[in-house]
C-alpha cells in the first residue's frame, strides 16, 4: 500500500512545500555524518552550477574549431582537458555539454513526475474501472524497453532535444504513477479525508491538498533517482548516435564522436565519460542521502 | 511433588541492553528462578516485565544485549561458560522453545515437515547427514526424502501434537495451516530434539480462546508423555492457573513474587499479584461481588524506572522504604515474596547471596 | 485461481501487448512526415520508381486493407523484407541474434554471481569494512554506462592481455574458449551495472530477512550460522530480487545495443542502430515487434519463475 516513508503530517504549518521541516535538519545531520552523502551534495551542486554558468565560466566557445587538435589534456596549457579531432576546446565542451544533460534528464523526468502523478492520483482516488483501465496502461507501459520508444521516435521524427526528453519520460511514468497511487490508496480511507468529503470540499483540493502532500517525499527520492538513470539513458541514446542532433555537445555524443579514436585520443572519450560518471553516482548518493533522511525505518543504518 | 531436583537454577540474571541516545537500559534484574523436574512453570507479567527477555537468556539468544548473573546452570552444566558452539549443541537439544506468532516464526518457504525433520536430523541419532553442504543439497537440490528416518519421524510427532492426515500435511507450508495446526508444528518441533525444558513464550496468545484451551491442554499432556519440563511465559494468569505448578510473577524486569500455584492464588501476598488477580473477571467478580478492579496506571518505561521497587508509583501501599532495593523473603519454602511491606518488622532477607557476578561472553 | 488458468490468462494479455506495439508501429510508420517511398529511395528518385515502390510496400491501397495486410503478415511470420539487402527481414534478425543472446547471457550470469554473495556479506556484516566496500562499488556501478565500462575495459583489459581480443564475435560452434574470450568484455560491461542494482536489492532484502521471526526460530534449533543464512535465510531474500531482476531486463537491453557498437560485434543492436540510420523500415518495424515479443515474454516467464520459488503463491491457503 503506501510506502514506508513518515513524512505524513495532518498539521500543515511546519511544513514546507509538504516536507516536514524537521527534515531539513535530519538532511543536515545525514549529510554532515556521512561522506558519501556530502560527496553527493558537493558533486549536485557542482554539476549545476556548471551548467548553469557555462556561457561564463568556460573559457572557450565549445563549437570553436581553431586551436590545435587532438592536444592531450594536461594541467599547464590553456586546455586542461585537451582538444578534439576537430580542435575544440574538451573543457568547454563538457561544461556546455552539462547543461544540455542537465536541462535533459531533468525535462525528461519532471514531464514524467506530471504525467505519472495525474494518472496516480487519478487513479489512486475514483478507484474502479477508471483505476483497473489506468493501471493496464501503465502496466503496457511498464512492459516496454524505453529504447525501443526512442528508437521509434527517432526513427519518424529524427533526432531532436525533444524527442530524447519525450522516449526517455515515457520509461518512468509508471515509476511515478505508482507511488502516487500507493499513497492514495493509503490515505484514502483516512478519517480527515472523509471529513474534508464531509464538509463537501470538491475532490480535486483533496487529492491535492491532503493526499500530495504525504506523497512528497517518497517522490523527491525518486524524481533524484530518476535524473540519474536519465542522464545515463540520455548519454547512451547520444552515443548510439540516435539521440540529440550530432552537433549538440551532450556527453553522450561527445563519447560517441570520440570512439573512433580510442587509440590516439583516448580522452575525448574517456573524459566526458568520467563526467558522467561523477555526477551520476554524486546524484545518486545524494539521492540516497534523501532517502535515509525520509524513511524513519533505516534510521542508524549503515 | 514435593521438591524433585532442579533442572534450571538461575540466580541474580540481569539484561542490559546497550541504546543509541541515552544511558543502558536494565530490562531484568536480578531474577532468581529455579526449574524443577516435570513440573510446568508459568512466568507471568504484563508485557515489558521482562519475561521474554528472561527465557532468550537462558539459551542466550539476545545478540545486542549484556547478560550477567550469579548462576545460570542446566543439570549441572554451566551455561555462563558455554561457547556459542557449546550453546548450539543445547538448543533445541537439550531446551527447547515456542514462540508466540507461529504465523512468522515458522518459515515461510519450507514445508512444516522439513522444519521439524531438521531438528530430528540434527539433535538425534538418525545417521543423516547434516553438514551445510549436505543440507542446503537437500534443500536446493534432491528435495526432502521422505523415506527418510527424520521424516517419519517428523510425520510422527506431527500426528502427535494432534494434526490430521499427517503425512500429507507434512508437506505443506505454514500459510497453509490453520493458526491452532501451526502452534502444534511449533510444539513439534520443539519436543522433536527430545529436549528436557521447553520454554514456550506466550504460546497461546496469539489464537482464539477455544483453541487456546485445546493447545494447553496438548502441550500439558505432550510435556506428561515425554517427561518434558515447560517454562511458560505468559501474561494471562487464567492460563496459569489452568496449566502451571509453579509462578514466577515479575513486574518491570523484577520478580515480585515466586512459589507454587496453589499458595499463590490463594495467598497473594504481594500488591502487584494481588492486582493481576483482581483483573481477572472470574476472580475478581466472585470474591468481591461488584466491580472489576484494576490497577491504574501502567508500567514504567524501562529507561525511567524509580529506584528500589519497581511498582512503587502504582502501589497502593507504598511508603518510604520502598525506594530501598529489594528484599527477599520466604513466606514458607515454596512462596517467595520481594515485597518491604511484608520485610516491615521482619529481619530474615533471602536475598540472593552470591555477591560475585559472571558476565556471558559471546564467543564463536 | 489454478496455474494453468494464470498462465493462459498472462499469455493472452502477452499476445494483446505484442497486438498494441504491431499497430503502433504500423501508425508510427505512416505518420513519418513526407513520402515514405521517397525516404526509401532517397529526394532523388523517379516518379516511376517511386510509385513501383509505393505499390511494393502496399501503400497505394486503402488504409484498412493496409492494415489487415500488415496484421496477416505478422500472423504468418513474414515480417517484409529488408530495402537494404533485400533478404527476409525476420532470417536476418535471427541471424545477428547469436551474439546478442550470448552477451545477454554472459552479463546476466556475471551479475548474479556478483551480486548475490555481495549482497549477502553486505548484509551480514553491516557497517563493517566489507559493507562499506560492497556498497560502494555498486553504487560506482550503476552510475556507469555499460558502454563506458566497455571503453575502458577495452582501453585496459583488451590491450594489456593480448589473448582477450576487443574487436568482433567469435561464434560457439568454432569454440567454446575463443567464444568466451569475445564475449567477456562486453559481457562485463552489461554485467556490471546490472550487478549494481541487484547487490544492493539482494543486500536489503536479505536485512529484512535478519529481523524476522523465523531467523530466531531457526538459531533456537541450534542450527549453525551458516546453515541459518544458507538455508532458511536465503530462498526469502531473492523473492525480491528475482522480480527487479526481471524488471530491469530493460535495462540490459540498452547496454547491450551500446556495447555491440563498441566492440563491434555484428550482434542484433548494431542491426538494429544500422537500419535507423539507413532508414530501413521493415527492418526496423521487425526489429521492434521482435523486441517486444521477446520482453513480454520475458516478463511472463520471470514471473512464473517466480511462483514456483514463493510457495505463497504457489501454493494459496487453505485456511
Amino acid at each position: 500500500m503506501g510506502t514506508e516513508y513518515d513524512n505524513y503530517s495532518p498539521d500543515t504549518e511546519n511544513t514546507f512545500f509538504g516536507v516536514r521541516l524537521d527534515r531539513f535538519d535530519r538532511l543536515r545531520e545525514t549529510i554532515s555524518a556521512d561522506r558519501k552523502a556530502l560527496f553527493g551534495l558537493i558533486t549536485v551542486i557542482g554539476f549545476i552550477l556548471a551548467a548553469v554558468l557555462a556561457p561564463e565560466l568556460a573559457p572557450f566557445d565549445p563549437m570553436a574549431q581553431e586551436y590545435t587538435i587532438m592536444q592531450p589534456p594536461s594541467l599547464t596549457s590553456a586546455h586542461p582537458l585537451g582538444t578534439d579531432s576537430f580542435g575544440r576546446d574538451l573543457l568547454s565542451r563538457i561544461m556546455f555539454g552539462a547543461r544540455i544533460s542537465l536541462g535533459v534528464s531533468l525535462g525528461a523526468v519532471f514531464i514524467a513526475a506530471v504525467i505519472g502523478v495525474t494518472l496516480g492520483l487519478v487513479a489512486g482516488y475514483y478507484g474502479g474501472l477508471v483505476d483497473d483501465t489506468i493501471m493496464r496502461f501503465i502496466d503496457v507501459l511498464w512492459a516496454f524497453p524505453w529504447l525501443l520508444v526512442a528508437i521509434m521516435l527517432v526513427a519518424i521524427f529524427g533526432q531532436s532535444v525533444w524527442n530524447v526528453i519525450i522516449a526517455i519520460a515515457f520509461a518512468y511514468i509508471d515509476d511515478f504513477a505508482r507511488i502516487i497511487r500507493g499513497e492514495v490508496l493509503s490515505i484514502r480511507e483516512e478519517e480527515f479525508v472523509m471529513a474534508a468529503k464531509s464538509i463537501g470540499v470538491d475532490d480535486v483540493n483533496i487529492m491535492i491538498d491532503e493526499v500530495l502532500p504525504n506523497a512528497v517525499a517518497p517522490l523527491i527520492v525518486q524524481f533524484t533517482v530518476l535524473v540519474a538513470r536519465a542522464m545515463l539513458a540520455e548519454s547512451t541514446l547520444s552515443f548510439l548516435g540516435i539521440g540529440v542532433k550530432p552537433t549538440t555537445p551532450t556527453w553522450g555524443a561527445l563519447l560517441g564522436q570520440g570512439r573512433s579514436l580510442i587509440g590516439q585520443a583516448w580522452w575525448i572519450s574517456i573524459i566526458p565519460g568520467i563526467a558522467i560518471v561523477i555526477t551520476v553516482l554524486g546524484i545518486n548518493l545524494f539521492g540516497d542521502a534523501l532517502r535515509d533522511t525520509f524513511d524513519v525505518r533505516q534510521r542508524g543504518g549503515s | 511433588m514435593t521438591n524433585p531436583d532442579p533442572l534450571l537454577e538461575m540466580r541474580n540474571l540481569a539484561v542490559t541492553f546497550p541504546v543509541d541516545d541515552g544511558p543502558d537500559v536494565r530490562a531484568v534484574e536480578s531474577v532468581d528462578l529455579t526449574l524443577h523436574e516435570g513440573e510446568v512453570h508459568g512466568l507471568v507479567g504484563e508485557s515489558g516485565s521482562g519475561k521474554s527477555v528472561t527465557a532468550r537468556a537462558i539459551l542466550q539468544l539476545l545478540d545486542d544485549a549484556r547478560v550477567t548473573a550469579s548462576e545460570l546452570t542446566f543439570e549441572s552444566v554451566n551455561l555462563l561458560t558455554q561457547s556459542e558452539e557449546e550453546m548450539r549443541s543445547v538448543r533445541g537439544a537439550e531446551i527447547g522453545m515456542i514462540f508466540q506468532d507461529s504465523l512468522s516464526a515458522l518459515n515461510p518457504v519450507m514445508t512444516v515437515g522439513e522444519q521439524i525433520a531438521e531438528v530430528v536430523r540434527h539433535h538425534t541419532n538418525t545417521g543423516e547427514s547434516t553438514g551445510t553442504l549436505s543440507e542446503l543439497r537437500r534443500k536446493y537440490v534432491t528435495g526432502t526424502d521422505e523415506t527418510s528416518a527424520s521424516w517419519e519421524r517428523s510425520v510422527e510427532l506431527l500426528d502427535m501434537v494432534g494434526i490430521p492426515d499427517a503425512s500429507t500435511r507434512a508437506n505443506e507450508y505454514p500459510h497453509q495451516l490453520s493458526g491452532g495446526q501451526r502452534q502444534r508444528v511449533m510444539i513439534a518441533q520443539a519436543l522433536a530434539g527430545d529436549p528436557s525444558i521447553i520454554i514456550a513464550d506466550e504460546p497461546t496468545t496469539a489464537l482464539d480462546v477455544t483453541v487456546e484451551a485445546d493447545i494447553l491442554a496438548e502441550l500439558r499432556d505432550l510435556c506428561d508423555d515425554f517427561d518434558v519440563s515447560v517454562l511458560l511465559i505468559t501474561h494471562d494468569l487464567g492460563v496459569v492457573a489452568e496449566t502451571c505448578d509453579r509462578v514466577t510473577v515479575m513486574y518491570s524486569g523484577s520478580v515480585m513474587e515466586k512459589g507454587l500455584t496453589d499458595s499463590i492464588f490463594t495467598h497473594p501476598s504481594h500488591p502487584y499479584t494481588e492486582g493481576l488477580l483482581q483483573s481477572i473477571p472470574e476472580y475478581s467478580l466472585i470474591s468481591n461481588d461488584s466491580e472489576l478492579q484494576t490497577t491504574p496506571g501502567s508500567a514504567p518505561d524501562p529507561r525511567d524506572r524509580p529506584n528500589g521497587c519497581p511498582f512503587r508509583d502504582r502501589c497502593p501501599i507504598a511508603f518510604d522504604a520502598c525506594s530501598e532495593p529489594l528484599p527477599t523473603h520466604s513466606i514458607t519454602d515454596d512462596h517467595i515474596i520481594r515485597c518491604h511491606d511484608y520485610a516491615r518488622d521482619r529481619t530474615e532477607d533471602v536475598s540472593s547471596k552470591y555477591q560475585e557476578t559472571q558476565e556471558i561472553e559471546v564467543s564463536e | 485461481m489454478g496455474i494453468k488458468r494464470y498462465i493462459a490468462k498472462r499469455v493472452l494479455q502477452a499476445i494483446i501487448v505484442v497486438y498494441i506495439v504491431a499497430t503502433a508501429v504500423f501508425v508510427a510508420v505512416r505518420s513519418v512526415p513526407g513520402d515514405p517511398a521517397r525516404l526509401v529511395l532517397g529526394g532523388t528518385a523517379e516518379p516511376d520508381a517511386l510509385a513501383a515502390v509505393r505499390a511494393e510496400l502496399g501503400l497505394n491501397q486503402p488504409l484498412h486493407i493496409q492494415y489487415l495486410r500488415w496484421m496477416s503478415d505478422l500472423v504468418t511470420a513474414d515480417f517484409g523484407t529488408s530495402i537494404y539487402t533485400g533478404e527476409a527481414v525476420l532470417s536476418r534478425i535471427l541471424g545477428a541474434a547469436e551474439p546478442t543472446l550470448s552477451i545477454g547471457l554472459i552479463g546476466i550470469i556475471i551479475a548474479l554471481f556478483i551480486s548475490i554473495p555481495a549482497g549477502i556479506i553486505s548484509a551480514t556484516r553491516r557497517s563493517q569494512w566489507e559493507d562499506h566496500v560492497a556498497t560502494g562499488i555498486a553504487f560506482l556501478g550503476i552510475s556507469m554506462p555499460s558502454f563506458w565500462i566497455g571503453i575502458v575495459l577495452l582501453l585496459t583489459v583488451g590491450t594489456a592481455i593480448p589473448s582477450i581480443p576487443s574487436y568482433g564475435y567469435a561464434p560457439i560452434n568454432e569454440g567454446l574458449l575463443s567464444w568466451l574470450s569475445h564475449i567477456i568484455l562486453p559481457g562485463l560491461a552489461v554485467g556490471l551495472p546490472y550487478a549494481g542494482i541487484l547487490t544492493r536489492m539482494t543486500r536489503s532484502s536479505m536485512l529484512e530477512v535478519l529481523n524476522q521471526d523465523y531467523m530466531q526460530t531457526a538459531r533456537a534449533k541450534g542450527l549453525s550460522p551458516r546453515l541459518v543464512l544458507l538455508k532458511h535465510g536465503l530462498q526469502n531474500a531473492l523473492l525480491p530480487v528475482v522480480t527487479i531482476a526481471g524488471i530491469l531486463f530493460a535495462l540490459l537491453l540498452a547496454g547491450i545495443v551500446a556495447v555491440e557498437i563498441v566492440f563491434g560485434i555484428q550482434g542484433f543492436g548494431r542491426l538494429l542502430i544500422r537500419s535507423i540510420e539507413r532508414q530501413d523500415f521493415p527492418l526496423v518495424q521487425g526489429s521492434v515487434i521482435v523486441i517486444s515479443i521477446i520482453f513480454v515474454f520475458m516478463n511472463l516467464f520471470i514471473d512464473l519463475v517466480y511462483m514456483s520459488i514463493n510457495p505463497k503463491i504457489r501454493y494459496g491457503s487453505d485456511t
